[in-house]
């Protein structure tokens, strides 16, 4: 199943404190946030985005189980490496990771991508449904 | 009784953030800086001079043409170089353009770097948690 354009007005998710969102339009760096002062600060898991604006400007660290299927990834400008970037050491500081999430027909603007190799790769070589 | 609660994200708030030119012991969450200024129409950070600022992310930052930075501690690793990344593409879609800013001791927190390639190997051999004269 391809991507369907989002064309609904603005929706500000009401509650990042969800694990579940639906047709609502956030920003990562204020999710990130939010999840820092809960229960389990350090990571956003768990959570289901499905038909999602998702706005940076953010880098995602795809840190496992984390299930990309039939969104838009953001301008690339033709290219998809343009959405990735390769850490160059052993911790990502400065990424919003993420573990075990799933979006479904979600739209990313202003962010970008990074993992490990094997995540990397497997965007690069993005198909509507990928896996981290 | 008015409701006084500051709303970070307000038109209102952003244009005022975005107006300032000079920022001296604040604390500056830069992506929220980051979006007001995509909204007042300006690509990048430019122009803008912090001293004795906490800098946070969490946020990459591309350090663009006339950036310096004086005496600040650029965050704290037992890997200096996993706060620096290498982008697998010409363009640096997620990260926050800083242009001809200047930055005196200041602390970047959950902030990592990337740039030109001269950039990434000066930095990968220069941070070790205090950050010198700017490239």
């Amino acid at each position: 199943m391809s991507y369907v354009p989002i064309n609904r007005p603005v929706q500000v998710a009401a509650n990042l404190n969800a694990t579940s969102f639906e047709d609502a339009d956030i920003n990562l760096f204020e999710l990130f946030v939010t999840v820092m002062g809960g229960t389990k600060p350090g990571r956003i898991e768990g959570r289901t985005f499905r038909r999602c604006r998702l706005q940076g400007p953010a880098i995602l660290l795809l840190a496992g189980g984390v299930e990309l299927e039939s969104c838009n990834l953001g301008d690339s400008g033709g290219d998809i490496r343009n959405l990735l970037l390769q850490p160059l050491g052993d911790f990502s500081l400065g990424t919003i990771p993420m573990r075990n999430c799933r979006f479904d027909n979600c739209e990313f603007f202003n962010v970008g991508f990074t993992g490990s190799q094997a995540v990397l790769d497997m965007l690069a070589g993005v198909s509507p449904g990928a896996r981290a | 009784m008015t409701d006084k609660t500051l709303d970070v994200m307000s038109e209102t708030y952003g244009r005022a953030l975005v107006a300032e030119t000079a920022y001296e012991k604040r604390a500056i969450w830069l992506p929220l800086l980051a979006v007001h200024t995509l909204n007042a129409g300006e690509p990048v950070i430019k122009g803008k001079t912090f001293t004795d600022c906490v800098i946070e992310g969490p946020a990459l930052v591309a350090v663009l043409q006339g950036t310096t930075f004086e005496g600040c501690d650029m965050g704290a690793s037992s890997d200096a170089k996993s706060l620096l990344f290498t982008p697998h593409g010409p363009r640096l879609v997620g990260a926050i353009g800083l242009q001809d800013c200047k930055f005196v001791r200041c602390r970047f927190r959950q902030i990592a770097y990337t740039g030109s390639p001269a950039f990434i190997e000066g930095m990968s051999t220069e941070i070790t948690g205090r950050g010198g004269a700017g490239r």
